[in-house]
């Protein structure tokens, strides 16, 4: 660890990034200590910056919600080596403002509100004093950034969603959800692609899936890509479900510059 | 015909797994792969197979197998089992050659936790995405992304490498080690100096929940806690984190850990332990100690290099087998061992 602390702004982001220990064949660089698309899109441009980069004896990399996992062979490529490597890199701008890395694309998620494939949809509502279809209408206000793949295949996190949705995740850990399955806690969506167990509040569920095997590529979202949830009735669901069993998109996704 | 090795019955714990699948952290998958690795590298080691090659990993039991389509080597490492052929007792970290229709039964674990069976040329079955270790919660890899059962037959690869008789390691070091190293991990700054110094201090239990994702700690001194109990945002985890939730009893991430999470991580235990903490068995005490990066690559360094010249400290079984079936087990029970022995089953 060079150092456990750096001078943070107000909105959570460290002044220079911290390099984390994450056992002896990986390294985190931590870009703040928030929950924040400024933070998020700084790990995202740089782990882009370092895929370019292609560093031999990196396995892989991946960002994260507030930084980046950077895995080797420390047999190969000493830790020591590796980190003048990656402050190199890191020194090339500063990644807070950073532009988002291109290529991203836009992808648009039917998504069947309410009811059996939104349990919970009802009870936010209810919290905040208004109807389902304004809670709704607020999860599809915005395209919502992937700000990162994570806790089991093709898992999607999303930000940030308006402040009604700033709820705690449930205190009851659901034994499973379905495939598909759009949920909510601390202004993020979960959007899952297998059964799953979550303590986020379900509110609809997308035909799409983004980890699918018997597709190539298996995977399609990744971190940095933008999410458009889009509320369609059942016949519809219906519609792009089928399509998805038959092996197609409900939408092609749009590149974005 | 394919030689394939059938599992006529087993228990509910067997999968296929490799090294692992590196490479789709970014689509939340974890590299997964054999929970002691080092086992797994020394069933390939004294088959000569390639560092791709996958193996049955077993845990509680294993179950009974028997070659068709022609004769196959077979390989027993990790975790020690009661085994035998056609009735015939075989020891533990042995190669050999199992013919056609012979049958290897694998019974009880009898020290630590996962035991491998590799097979000379490894299993001919399709990787998924690049690898055929079996992720069962995910449905990715292995025979359908699925534990093992009786009547599956698994295709056994060609090989130019196999052993030109059976061979036997010597004993295993690392089933009774209970210090286990670590590096203080990610979040280490989020629990006071007094609190990481209990945490190398405090003797912690294996519990009975552990699995191929975690392994649980008890202990009946007071809770680990963090300053002003922060629980961390939700980033990447490695193999060997051991986080602390809630409670204060912290939970090591193993091989099919969830790729991300959120609670703090306090330490991260060396690869160079991962072998010997996966085969702790649940009641088992653990100490952590700390060590700095250089101790860490130094360990895993020694390991490897143990490892890459297991075919050499391997020495003959006596015989082979083929020739003279009848003191196959004979051979098997007296033969080689010294130091400190596997116990015989009748001894258990």
């Amino acid at each position: 660890m060079t150092k456990s602390e750096s001078d943070a702004r107000p909105d959570g982001a460290y002044e220079t990034p911290l390099f984390r220990n994450a056992g002896d064949r990986s390294l985190i660089i931590e870009f703040g200590d928030a929950l924040d698309p400024v933070i998020n899109n700084a790990a995202i441009a740089f782990n882009a910056r370092l895929r370019e980069a292609g560093i031999g004896h990196v396995s892989e990399t991946a960002a994260t919600n507030r930084s980046v996992l950077v895995s080797f062979d420390p047999l190969a490529l000493s830790p020591a080596d590796l980190r003048k490597r990656l402050e190199d890199l890191l020194g090339e701008q500063d990644w807070l403002s950073a532009p988002p890395p291109p290529g991203r694309r836009r992808w648009r998620l039917p998504v069947l509100y309410g009811g059996d494939y939104g349990p919970d949809l009802a009870g936010i509502a209810g919290e905040a004093g208004c109807g389902e279809e304004d809670i709704i209408t607020g999860h599809g206000a915005t395209d919502q950034r992937v700000f990162m793949v994570g806790f089991a295949p093709g898992h999607l996190y999303t930000g940030l969603l308006p402040e009604v949705f700033a709820l705690p995740r449930l205190q009851e850990i659901k034994p499973s959800v379905p495939p598909g399955s759009v949920s909510i806690a601390i202004r993020q969506s979960v959007v899952c692609s297998t059964t799953i167990p979550t303590g986020w509040r379900t509110i609809g569920r997308t035909p799409f899936r983004t980890f699918d095997l018997k597709r190539d590529p298996a995977f399609m979202i990744e971190a940095g890509d933008e999410l458009r949830f889009e509320p369609v009735d059942e016949a519809a669901y219906r519609k792009f479900d089928d399509v998805v069993a038959a092996g197609g998109l409900p939408f092609e996704p749009e590149v974005m510059g | 015909m394919a030689t394939r090795l059938e599992i006529i019955s087993c228990g509910p714990s067997l999968t296929v797994q490799d090294r692992g699948r590196p490479g789709y952290l970014a689509c939340g998958v974890s590299a997964g792969g054999a929970m002691d690795p080092r086992g797994l590298a020394e069933g390939r080691g004294l088959l000569g197979n390639s560092p791709d090659c996958a193996a049955i990993e077993m845990v509680g039991t294993g179950g009974r197998f028997t070659p068709s389509g022609g004769a196959v080597w077979v390989a027993l490492t990790g975790a020690p089992f009661r085994a035998s052929i056609c009735g015939a007792p075989v020891k533990w970290r042995t190669a050999f050659r199992l013919e056609d229709g012979q049958m290897l039964d694998i019974g009880p674990g009898l020290e630590g936790n996962y035991g491998y069976l590799s097979v000379g040329g490894g299993f001919d079955i399709p990787p998924v995405l690049g690898s055929r270790a079996t992720q069962p919660r995910a449905g990715i890899g292995g025979v359908d992304g699925r534990s093992l059962r009786a009547g599956d037959r698994l295709p056994v690869g060609k090989s130019d490498h196999l052993p030109d008789s059976p061979l036997i390691l010597p004993p295993a070091d690392y089933f009774s080690v209970t210090r286990i190293r670590i590096l203080w991990g990610a979040q280490a700054h989020l629990f006071p100096a007094e609190e990481r110094s209990r945490f190398t201090e405090t003797r912690f239990r294996i519990s009975t929940s552990m699995d191929r994702m975690g392994v649980r700690l008890e202990t009946d001194a007071d809770p680990i806690r963090t300053d002003s109990g922060l629980v961390a945002i939700s980033d990447s985890v490695v193999l060997g984190d051991l986080q602390v939730p809630g409670n204060g009893r912290p939970i090591a991430l193993m091989a099919d850990r969830q790729p991300t999470g959120g609670y703090p991580r306090i330490a991260t235990i060396i690869s160079a332990d991962i072998p010997a903490f996966a085969q702790l068995r649940p009641g088992t005490e653990v100490l952590f100690t700390a060590v700095d990066e250089a101790a860490a690559l130094e360990a895993l360094r020694q390991m490897t290099r143990q490892v890459e010249r297991i075919r050499s400290s391997a020495r003959p079984l006596i015989r082979d087998p083929r020739d003279i079936p009848d003191l196959l087990s004979y051979n098997l029970i007296d033969g080689v061992i010294a130091g400190r022995d596997i116990p015989k089953p009748e001894e258990r």
